[in-house]
């Protein structure tokens, strides 16, 4: 039965982004980190083929068994064919049993099992998260090689030119070449700093999606999906599920709980204090918590479980007015004097504001080491903003407000404070 | 002599459950308030880094895994502090310890910082 390509069209967009990832990963670890362009070659050959064949025949009983028996045949054919090739360093003992012939098939199939295809995936987002990938470069090739974005989606989603996108892929491919980087889970001495900067990666993908301040669209929702779907990975693995990684879980399902109420219709930001909670995600918040009973053991609090449980504080408060923002300042307390930041402490005088008043929210803005670096963020304007307004210094407050709308490039974000500017 | 920290882990867990529509308990607040009443380092004792400890595991096991991660997935159970000369008495120590008449459980090994 042929089907429309419409409908093949629809089906790309879910199964085949989530499978590529999956794909890139094997076959990466196939072939070695410094042939991840012909892992990427080979998925987009299956993909292309499948596209062919599915709207010619009917989409197969099991598209993602019939993408992988594809990708796997097309596999073999490049090992027999590079056998003798300097290209391909078979070196290590799980590759080197590639090359023979007669074990082939058999190690292939294995390859293709649930359990073997997640660890491929786990050591992928190691090597992309390697400390000799900036922080930038590393969530752009998660995205491309474990999400199955286009080089063009990730463009979109930061704003920035595809010329921009390909420039840092192919610094991290020539990274992994020239060091010649394998897919491996890092040894017990280096697991914890390597997780960390894996888990970090995570969380700069999903506030991309949180709040992408880079794109047009002000929530990316796919973005924030597949950074819990990385971590979930990071949660199931004996290596990874530290208390950071479950806290980190928690903390996304309690901020992606929320995605619903946050715009309108219209798509016009709605903030806190307007949400309609009874559209936030019951489901997820129970996720989050189940999620942070995991995270309490140790003897660290770490900045994720902090953020966490400042997320549920959000999460269970049934109106605005009734938050206990008193404990949310405890929380933000500890997180600047764990994981001190400048955002951070500009965050903390949101929360100072609403305990202590607007002046002393000022005093507190005013003894931000880092500040200078904030005077460029439209958050600090839109803060300054809002601190002289509740002080009734309009004058000031315009002001502030009209740097912040010059400094963000959310169209979104401009017009809630330009609505600012109107209520003074 | 050096302090050494035995970590125990296993024996019987809480599983959450994550279904819907469950009242929220939230257990790990307690967790977290009694560490931030401690204060920065608990114990005012820092563990000696990165692969110098050990983790013995219950049962079928006389196997010894360096290293502090290898057991992420269980509850620690309970911490004890003991004094040996080296990593090699400790280990011999924890051996003794009833806790290995249990399946799946695992004591981690970590020289405390002098």
């Amino acid at each position: 039965m042929a089907i429309s390509p419409d409908h093949i069209n629809q089906l790309t967009d879910h199964l085949f982004r989530r499978e590529a990832g999956k794909m890139v990963a094997v076959l990466t670890k196939i072939f070695g980190a410094e042939n991840l362009e012909t892992a990427e070659d080979v998925v987009q050959d299956t993909l292309l083929h499948a596209m062919q064949s599915w709207t010619d025949k009917g989409i197969p009983d099991n598209p993602s068994a019939w993408l992988f028996r594809v990708a796997k045949n097309k596999a073999i054919d490049i090992i027999r064919r590079n056998k003798h090739s300097v290209q391909f360093d078979f070196t290590d003992d799980e590759s080197h049993s590639h090359s023979f012939g007669y074990t082939l098939d058999a190690t292939m199939d294995h390859l293709w099992q649930e359990a073997p295809v997640k660890d491929d995936m786990l050591r992928m987002m190691f090597a992309c998260c390697h400390p000799g990938v900036s922080e930038e470069n590393q969530v752009t090739i998660i995205l491309k090689t474990l999400c199955g974005f286009s080089t063009a989606e990730i463009a979109k989603a930061f704003l920035t030119s595809e010329d921009t996108i390909s420039k840092r892929l192919y610094r991290t491919k020539e990274f992994f070449r020239d060091n010649r980087i394998k897919l491996e889970i890092p040894s017990i001495a280096d697991l914890e700093h390597r997780t960390a900067a894996v888990l970090n990666a995570i969380y700069l993908l999903f506030n991309e999606g949180y709040n992408s301040t880079h794109s047009e669209d002000l929530i990316r929702k796919d973005v924030m999906e597949e950074a819990m779907l990385l971590c979930k990975l990071l949660t199931e693995n004996v290596y990874t599920q530290t208390p950071s990684t479950f806290a980190l879980m928690a903390l996304m399902c309690f901020h992606a709980s929320r995605t619903e109420s946050r715009l309108s219709t219209a798509g016009e930001i709605i903030l806190l204090s307007e949400q309609d909670r009874g559209k936030w995600d019951r489901q997820l918040i129970a996720f989050g918590n189940a999620y942070m009973e995991r995270a309490a053991f140790g003897n660290t609090i770490s900045r994720y479980h902090l953020e966490a449980a400042i997320a549920y504080e959000h999460c269970i408060a049934e109106s605005y007015a009734q938050t206990n923002w008193r404990k949310i300042l405890e929380y933000y307390d500890w997180l600047c004097e764990t994981a001190p930041s400048a955002i951070t402490e500009l965050n903390r005088a949101v929360v100072v504001m609403l305990v202590h008043g607007p002046s002393a929210a000022l005093v507190e803005l005013e003894q931000i080491k880092d500040r200078k670096k904030l005077a460029s963020f439209y958050l600090y304007n839109s803060l300054l903003g809002e601190l002289h307004a509740r002080l009734d210094d309009l004058v000031q407050a315009k002001q502030y407000f009209e740097t912040a709308i010059a400094q963000t490039q959310s169209e979104t974000e401009k017009r809630i404070l330009r609505n600012k500017i109107s209520k003074l | 002599m050096k302090d050494y920290l035995f970590l125990f882990r296993g024996g019987p867990q809480y599983v959450p459950s994550s279904q819907a529509g469950e009242p929220i308990s939230a257990n790990w607040k307690a967790w977290m308030e009694d560490l931030m009443q401690k204060g920065h380092l608990p114990q005012g004792q820092r563990l000696v880094g990165g692969g110098t400890g050990a983790v013995l595991k219950g049962r079928k096991a006389a196997q010894l895994t360096d290293g502090p991660f290898a057991e992420g997935k269980e509850i620690v159970a309970g911490y004890l502090v003991i004094k040996a000369t080296d990593l090699d008495q400790a280990i011999s120590l924890a051996k003794g310890c009833p806790i290995f008449e249990h399946d799946d459980v695992s004591t981690e090994i970590r020289e405390i910082a002098s």
